[in-house]
């Protein structure tokens, strides 16, 4: 998914492209034309039951009373509501605020670095041209789209060499090498679309290079930076494996790694208390979706489209 | 336009934390898994510090562990199912959607986008409670409608319900490609076939399908490289097991290097887990044909 989106340079352009197709769209004619419609609307439903139903449970159980008799893994009917299972995660033993701090700094560090160095880097691969300019980026295309499976164990070793198990630094610096290669991408577009003439006058007015990055390029950019920023967020936010291997000590875990340890820790799982917490770090994926759900589809239909 | 000296060093320096990060991060734990591979060197221990060079002795070993090959077999058909189920059912929904006017159409691929959203771990935890056992596990609730019999999913079905979840959370992703390109299609090519008399089928093989190759191919890319490095979802919801039912390579390079302190050996996996992907990886760059 991230892949394709690196794909498109700007909103603008997807949306053109959106604009174009939709006005192309097919009509009625369509290979499944012979199924009767509601043929396809069973199906839709039925999609979307698949889509949906599962998050029935994480809900339900995160906010009711569970009947005595009943495993806290099945669906229920709730005998009565409550916050209980908030009051827990965050006071009780679920410690959900420390884990919060510790995800929120490791991931907010990690993309604040990796939206920084990508946009100066951004701006450099956008502005100058240089030999070995196309093979950096066909390289970042590469490191991108490499599964972080096959370089987890050398990471693992290069961040004990260097003192950063166990260390929330050691995880942001990980984020950050791990959204850096997408964001160059993205950035390298955003600048592209910025027209130099606007640099040249600025440059005329005596602004030098990093003023006129900073007070006119930046400015202009802004918006596509920060869809980028929360795209990286979102990404970061659910990384799993590199701090499963990176941190031990319960007091540095990150929501994600807290939440497993929780699951496979205890024999007797307290299932209110982990959707609590799993709707508390769940949150920001999902307010993403909301800004963005429209701003992805695009993105991942404007990247089927790229280079065709 | 860049024309003094300084400007350029100024411009170059601007790249250089990016590329230093990556470079120390990333490029390099490859390049050094590559020669660990070659070594017996252990994670903890006596053979942490003083280790040697074993030459191939590494990758003749993982060659000829029946584990190893068994992950390598496991990741193959769980590459397969993926691709193969969503591609069908990307593909018919493409084709359901791909209308003028369809009520809900926007929902439904809001629906899909939903799980793609959803981190691994609670992907895990809430597919836990669907699979559960026993005949009041969600899905078991559901199958015993049509009077099917409850299942023991992640004890039975092991890689059923991994390949089951990954339905669920990346579907949407081929849905959406396929519909963008058929959604691409001009619309005087599919009327020109039906004036010619070419029926639904043919209309789908001989044109519609041919003319989003390109799409087909990008998912296919991505969707294997995805595929071939899976580990939160699976040791999330199975830890590998039971037993060795789920050890997928991700698994196996995590169990060799972290529990059994083989660094050697998870490495030279390691090694060629990066190697299969940098191919796809590679092809995969050179179809974009991005512009640069």
């Amino acid at each position: 998914m991230r892949a394709c989106c690196a794909l498109r340079s700007s909103e603008d352009f997807m949306d053109q492209i959106f604009h174009a197709r939709q006005q192309r769209t097919v009509a009625p004619l369509s290979a499944l034309r012979k199924l009767p419609l509601v043929g396809v609307y069973i199906f839709m439903v039925l999609l979307c039951l698949f889509c949906l139903a599962p998050f029935i449970w994480p809900i339900l159980s995160a906010f009711s009373v569970k009947p005595e008799n009943v495993s806290g893994l099945y669906l229920y009917m709730p005998s009565a509501w409550t916050f209980q299972g908030f009051d827990d995660a965050i006071f009780g033993r679920g410690q959900a605020l420390i884990l919060l701090q510790n995800s929120l700094l490791t991931t907010g560090g990690g993309v604040g670095f990796a939206v920084i160095f990508s946009a100066l880097g951004g701006y450099t691969l956008s502005r100058s041209v240089f030999r070995l300019k196309k093979a950096l980026m066909y390289a970042f295309l590469l490191i991108q789209i490499i599964p972080v499976t096959a370089t987890i164990l050398p990471f693992f070793i290069i961040m004990r060499e260097l003192h950063l198990i166990d260390s929330l630094w050691g995880v942001t610096i990980g984020l950050t090498a791990g959204q850096i290669p997408f964001l160059l991408w993205v950035m390298k577009g955003f600048f592209d679309e910025v027209p130099k003439e606007l640099e040249e006058s600025a440059s005329l007015d005596g602004a030098t290079r990093f003023q006129t990055l900073w007070y006119v390029i930046v400015p202009l950019a802004l918006p596509g930076l920060g869809a980028a920023s929360v795209l990286a967020f979102n990404s970061a936010w659910s990384a799993f494996f590199m701090p499963l291997i990176l941190l031990s000590s319960p007091d540095k875990f990150v929501l994600p790694l807290g939440l497993f340890r929780s699951i496979i820790g205890y024999t007797n799982i307290d299932y209110r208390m982990m959707n609590a917490m799993s709707i508390i770090y769940v949150l920001p994926s999902f307010l993403f979706f909301l800004l963005a759900r429209r701003y992805l589809i695009k993105g991942m239909m404007a990247g089927a489209m790229a280079g065709n | 336009m860049i024309s003094r000296r300084s400007e350029r060093t100024m411009l170059a320096l601007f790249l250089v934390p990016a590329v230093l990060i990556v470079v120390g991060f990333t490029v390099l734990p490859a390049l050094w898994a590559i020669y660990i591979s070659f070594t017996n060197r252990a994670l903890t221990g006596e053979r942490s510090i003083v280790y040697e060079f074993v030459g191939i002795a590494n990758y003749v070993k993982l060659l000829s562990n029946p584990l190893f090959l068994h992950s390598i077999s496991l990741t193959l058909l769980y590459t397969l199912w993926t691709n193969v189920g969503q591609f069908v059912l990307g593909l018919a929904t493409a084709l359901c959607l791909n209308r003028a006017k369809l009520l809900g159409k926007t929902f439904l691929l809001a629906a899909v986008v939903l799980p793609m959203v959803i981190p691994a771990v609670i992907q895990s935890l809430i597919w836990s409670s669907m699979l559960a056992m026993g005949e009041y596990g969600t899905l078991n609730l559901i199958l015993g409608l049509i009077g099917i019999s409850p299942v023991m999913w992640l004890r039975e079905a092991p890689m059923i319900s991994v390949t089951l979840v990954n339905f669920w959370n990346n579907s949407g992703f081929a849905m959406i490609l396929f519909l963008a390109g058929l959604e691409n299609i001009p619309r005087e090519v599919i009327e020109a076939a039906h004036i010619d008399g070419a029926s639904a089928w043919h209309t789908l093989t001989r044109i519609r399908l041919p003319l989003i190759k390109y799409v087909i191919m990008l998912w296919l890319l991505l969707n294997t490289l995805g595929c071939f490095g899976v580990f939160d979802l699976v040791y999330t919801l199975t830890r590998g097991g039971p037993g060795d039912r789920t050890q997928l390579v991700g698994i196996f390079i995590y169990d060799q290097s972290f529990k059994f302190y083989e660094l050697g050996l998870g490495s030279a996996a390691s090694v060629i887990l990066l190697c299969i992907s940098l191919i796809i990886g590679l092809i995969y760059a050179r179809m974009l044909r991005v512009t640069l």
